[in-house]
């Protein structure tokens, strides 16, 4: 009897707690309710990181629609594969490893089509992407200066090769430790260090070849 | 170290990963080389420019179609595990039974894989039957069956037959309506003897036979009111007597004429046909040729 209580007790505060405090809840507690079929923790999921994976996929891709279809694809397989999921590491982790991954084969992709086209363009995203480069400049003298920068930033990173655009991505956009992008691209936080280095260097030189001048 | 050594910890420096002894000396290093100094000032610019791209975000359209894909995904996930968990049931059903009723589930999986078989070789050879029977003819839709009877017409009712045993408890009357006789004399049966004996008219005989016993030893229930022609053989010719009803008065009552019926002629009659009636007409195989008959058996 004692223990009946004791359970209903802790399952009436873990309901309460879940309701007042979802969105206070870390992405591991949340998940594991998602493991337990709670759609509505993995809502509070899907929204917590659907931006900043759009932003990241889109930064890597250059194209809006591309980076929706792979947001959505990236949510599909968290779900379909929520079970999968170890507790041992961070859930963004997990996350952003299952959306570069996916990036990362649509780049392949699209090298390999732009490979055998021969009306290819190279510049072909970057030019058609452009103006979806939001305005967040204070007055109208900014605002031309700060398109024309990121447009140039922007096709910068593109002209990057992708595993250094990987890691300037998560290192300098989402700003990841390199222990995370270690984890997420699976491979040494040394080389994840040197890969941040020789992006940064490539674009520095980038930058300097187009006589940007970022203020 | 030289300056792309220096230049390989840039990098962290910026991010400010460098321990203090290595920071102090790349900018030892950075103090005296305008070139690493430069590179350096132009990669945090870079760094900065990159960090200051402003978070894009998705088409406003974007929230409901993801919205939409899950929702489907979650839909799609359910109506799986739904079916899992019936077809996991069964299975656990049919390891249930197999471990109680072993011996019938096989049955039970032979009988049904037989009938598949069955029913499957019939669908195979099916069309090619058909197509065969249907090959002479130009129709391209096959004719419906006709319908066959259930039951065979009944047969007509037929004279009595010599041949037959009579019947143990018939009881031989007269139609109380001749008129209402249908059945219309034959030519043949008008040429009969005792036709010509008769007193009321010309007209053949009719007797109304109602059997005692309808069901037993396969006699056929006559209903009364029935004509049916009796063959005059069965009565004796010189006995001059009329057995219609309605004749004249003065004929014997129909006991009396159950009784005077048998005559060594009827007898005779019966012994050449071959009856089997011995127990009907002791009687009349053991009294003598002047014994009447007690009892008419007459099957049909």
């Amino acid at each position: 009897m004692a223990d009946n209580t004791s359970i209903n007790a802790v399952q009436v505060t873990d309901v309460e707690s879940g309701v007042l405090d979802e969105l206070t809840l870390s992405d591991e507690v949340l998940f594991v309710r998602v493991q337990r079929e709670d759609i509505r923790a993995f809502e509070v999921i899907v929204g917590r990181y659907r931006t900043r994976l759009y932003n990241c996929i889109y930064r890597m891709v250059h194209n809006t629609e591309c980076a929706e279809d792979l947001v959505q694809e990236t949510f599909l397989r968290v779900y379909r594969n929520r079970h999968n999921y170890k507790a041992i590491s961070n859930l963004s982790t997990w996350i952003y490893t299952i959306a570069l991954n996916l990036a990362r084969s649509e780049l392949r992709k699209r090298k390999r089509r732009q490979f055998f086209s021969l009306n290819a363009s190279p510049h072909e995203n970057s030019t058609r992407e452009s103006i979806d480069l939001p305005d967040t400049s204070a007055g109208p003298g900014d605002h031309l200066e700060q398109n024309e920068l990121g447009r140039a930033i922007q096709y910068a990173i593109d002209q990057l090769p992708e595993k250094y655009k990987s890691v300037i991505v998560l290192r300098d956009i989402e700003e990841l430790s390199y222990e995370e992008i270690g984890e997420i691209l699976r491979c040494p936080t040394g080389t994840v260090k040197s890969r941040v280095n020789r992006g940064r260097l490539r674009l520095q030189e980038m930058l300097r070849q187009w006589q940007v001048e970022i203020l | 170290m030289n300056c792309s050594g220096y230049e390989r910890q840039m990098s962290d420096y910026l991010d400010g990963q460098l321990s203090k002894a290595t920071e102090d000396e790349l900018r030892f290093h950075l103090n005296g080389c305008p070139r690493c100094r430069l590179r350096i000032q132009e990669m945090e610019s870079a760094m900065r420019a990159v960090k200051s791209l402003p978070a894009v975000s998705p088409r406003p359209m974007f929230e409901q179609q993801l919205g939409n894909l899950l929702s489907r995904e979650v839909a799609r996930e359910l109506y799986a595990s739904s079916w899992l968990r019936r077809v996991s049931a069964a299975v656990s059903e049919l390891g249930e039974l197999s471990r109680q009723r072993p011996v019938q589930l096989v049955f039970a999986t032979s009988l049904i894989l037989t009938i598949t078989v069955i029913g499957g070789f019939a669908e195979v050879t099916g069309p090619t039957e058909r197509s065969d029977s249907s090959a002479g003819t130009a129709m391209a839709f096959s004719l419906p069956t006709p319908i066959e009877p259930e039951l065979a017409p009944p047969d007509p009712i037929s004279p009595f037959p010599l041949d037959r045993e009579l019947a143990p408890h018939m009881a031989i009357e007269p139609a109380m309506n001749t008129e209402q006789a249908t059945i219309p004399p034959t030519p043949a049966a008008t040429s009969l003897p005792y036709t010509t004996n008769r007193n009321t008219g010309n007209r053949p005989g009719i007797l109304t036979v109602r059997t005692m016993e309808p069901m037993t030893h396969g006699i056929r229930f006559v209903p009364v009111g029935t004509g049916m022609r009796l063959d005059p053989s069965l009565f004796d010719e010189a006995f001059g007597r009329d057995l219609v009803a309605g004749g004249d008065p003065d004929r014997p009552a129909p006991e009396d004429l159950l009784q005077t019926v048998g005559t060594a002629e009827l007898r005779d009659s019966q012994r050449a046909v071959g009856t089997t009636g011995a127990t009907g007409t002791p009687d009349a195989s053991s009294s003598g040729p002047t014994a009447p008959l007690k009892r008419v058996r007459i099957s049909f």
